[in-house]
């Protein structure tokens, strides 16, 4: 005889699951972000090296199309991490060589934005457009993935 | 301290003690603070780009690094300066340098800043691809040698600004110096000016224009006040002079008013005695008792009428009749031969009468008498005494504005007449009143005190005037001036006088 397992305690017993998923994941997982592209997007991966040839403002091609860097000043830590991490320099350091690196060879420098919402518009948009952002702002997002891990707290 | 704090020195010190106080801090936060951010970030971004470099050496090999090289790479990290920590996580691994122990794993704190968590280690991480796995290099490196060198900037920056205070300080002290000690030596020149001492000058030995400037106008100021005061002495000395002529002239001519005003009525009176004495005797015979007794009595009328007569010269009262251009020259000359009868053998007498032109108006015999009289009165001055007498004529001329201001009304050019005697000298009293009539510091019978009144009074009716100047015991000297005329001709008072 088959046993079957009511309708109404298969969704309570989900919810709760997912629940628990939900709130043991906040709790534990430690923090990172990421370099994000849009689903559709031809790049596939990033070297370090071509990552920061590419926010010096320096035309890189990844599998094939010419990556459109963008900034994501939403957030003041995460802009302290991807310059010390991503580009091994200061703020300070980082505006100097851009600002050298456009004057000397007349480079355009990458777009800034403000908001991680408006960031993933532009990535949703444009297949072209790359950026970096705490994985936590991309969880559930739907049409952007992950190219590379940049930091990973301790 | 107050009084200290009062003077220039003291004020530039506390000024620059002061400014210095408030802005050496500010300076010294401003410049280490400058130079900390600085040398911070200089070596932040050293360690970046290291750590950068190292896990670029990890990442690019083809074939991927195996994990003894990594491990290599990372001991030399360790074993490189500052290099104190160094590891690299993969999802399916761990790689730790060798050279560390266990212990040092727990400390790793990651640092966006320099000395953030106060444990002397800036630990920084690096995203690494080796192979196909994404992983983290986690590397440390010392602070303790930058801090140090921070530390030793500060010191420096420290012991500068102390430099430098101790520098503001001396060159303050300096130019407090330089400013005060040519003003106090002005401030103690012009204290002993205002205590009298007008021979002190103002002088400043600085190279500061101002001060320099500040001397030669005190200066200036010392000099006109010296002029000043000079001429106010001077002044009040001629002032003095005039009022004390002034009592004197009063004084003389009030008693030559009264002894005229007497001496007029006397000779009226002397008029009917002489006339009937005179009528009488032509009467009687000679040498009757009688006309002996009225002759004595004519004798004594006569000697009665030479005292009215002198009187009247005293007051002036007395009508020339023969005022005309007088040689006075020539009066002085025969004046001093009548009068060398009188020279006694044992005084030196001297007679020094100028060539010039000596020309006056005014009567030939009373100018004689003048003469006469002075000089018997130096004579008997010299009584008894072996000394000295000169006379001397002279003529001076002066400016005409000077002449002005004469009140005597003498002119430009006058005659001076100075009979000088070394004698017993008379007191400030004596010589007050000797030109009264009457007055006189001789034994009765020794003469009439007449003599220096008619000469006062011939020599004021003669538009001159007389001055007589002595000391007890050093002699006398009696100045008469008389207004000069061109030779032959009278000079019109009113061309000399003011209106």
């Amino acid at each position: 005889m088959e046993r079957r397992i009511p309708l109404s305690n298969m969704r309570i017993n989900l919810f709760l699951a997912l629940l628990l998923a939900a709130t043991g994941a906040t709790a534990e997982e430690p923090r990172e972000v990421v370099l994000v592209v849009a689903n559709e997007s031809p790049i596939v991966a990033v070297s370090s090296l071509e990552l920061r040839k590419l926010y010096l403002g320096l035309p890189v091609l990844l599998d094939g199309v010419l990556a459109r860097p963008l900034r994501n000043h939403s957030d003041e830590q995460l802009q302290e991490i991807f310059f010390q991490s991503a580009m091994a320099m200061s703020e300070a350091a980082y505006e100097r060589q851009l600002l050298s690196l456009t004057l000397r060879f007349g480079r355009l420098q990458p777009e800034v934005r403000h908001s991680a919402e408006e960031l993933k518009a532009i990535l949703r948009q444009d297949d072209n457009a790359i950026t970096y952002m705490w994985r936590s702002d991309i969880s559930g997002e739907d049409g952007i993935r992950v190219v590379k891990l940049l930091w990973l707290e301790h | 301290m107050a009084r200290a704090l009062n003077t220039l020195l003291g004020r530039i010190l506390l000024f620059v003690l002061v400014s210095h106080a408030v802005l050496l801090p500010l300076l010294y936060l401003t410049l280490s603070h400058g130079t900390r951010v600085e040398a911070e970030e200089t070596y932040l971004d050293y360690l970046r780009g290291y750590s950068r470099f190292i896990a670029d050496l990890i990442e690019n090999q083809s074939p991927p690094m195996p994990d003894s090289d990594v491990v290599a790479v990372m001991d030399s990290v360790v074993l490189g300066h500052d290099g104190v920590y160094a590891e690299l996580r993969l999802p399916d691994r761990h790689l730790r340098s060798s050279i560390l122990s266990d212990a040092d794993e727990e400390g790793f704190k990651e640092d966006f800043a320099f000395n953030s968590h106060d444990d002397e280690v800036y630990y920084l991480s690096m995203a690494v691809r080796l192979g196909e796995s994404e992983g983290q290099l986690n590397l440390g490196f010392s602070e303790s040698y930058t801090a140090g060198e921070i530390a030793k900037l500060h010191r420096q920056i420290l012991m500068s600004l102390a430099i430098y205070l101790l520098v503001a300080v001396l060159i303050s002290i300096g130019m407090g110096v330089t400013l005060s000690r040519p003003l106090s030596g002005l401030q103690k020149a012009s204290r002993q000016v205002a205590l009298g001492d007008f021979s002190k000058t103002l002088t400043a030995h600085s190279s500061i224009a101002e001060i320099v400037e500040l001397a030669h106008d005190l200066e200036f100021m010392r000099h006109e006040l010296v002029q000043v005061n000079t001429k106010l002495k001077t002044e009040i000395a001629e002032r003095q002079i005039l009022e004390a002529k002034l009592r004197h002239s009063q004084r003389v001519e009030t008693i030559g008013t009264m002894a005229g005003g007497i001496a007029h009525e006397f000779n009226n009176i002397l008029v009917p005695i002489t006339l009937y004495t005179n009528v009488v005797i032509e009467d009687l015979p000679e040498g009757s008792e009688l006309r002996g007794y009225l002759l004595r009595v004519q004798r004594a009328a006569r000697r009665a009428r030479e005292l009215v007569h002198k009187i009247l010269a005293f007051s002036r009262q007395l009508e020339v009749e023969e005022k005309q251009p007088e040689n006075l020259a020539k009066i002085v000359r025969e004046a001093t031969d009548l009068f060398s009868s009188l020279w006694h053998s044992s005084l030196d007498i001297k007679v020094e009468i100028t060539d010039e032109p000596c020309f006056v108006y005014g009567d030939g015999t009373m100018l004689h008498q003048v003469v006469l009289n002075l000089c018997t009165n130096a004579l008997k001055a010299m009584s008894g005494l072996e000394g000295r007498i000169r006379i001397a004529l002279t003529t001076e001329t002066r400016h005409l504005s000077t002449a002005l201001q004469d009140q005597q009304g003498l002119g430009a050019s006058y005659a001076k007449l100075t009979v000088e005697d070394n004698g017993m000298g008379m007191d400030a009293a004596t010589s007050e009143r000797i030109f009264e009539p009457f007055y006189t510091t001789r034994r009765v019978g020794e003469g009439t005190g007449l003599g220096l009144s008619v000469v006062h009074g011939i020599v004021l009716g003669h538009g001159g005037d007389i001055m007589v100047s002595s000391d007890i015991g050093m002699g006398s000297v009696f100045t008469i001036r008389l207004p000069l005329i061109p030779e032959g001709k009278p000079i019109l008072k009113q061309t000399l006088l003011p209106t």
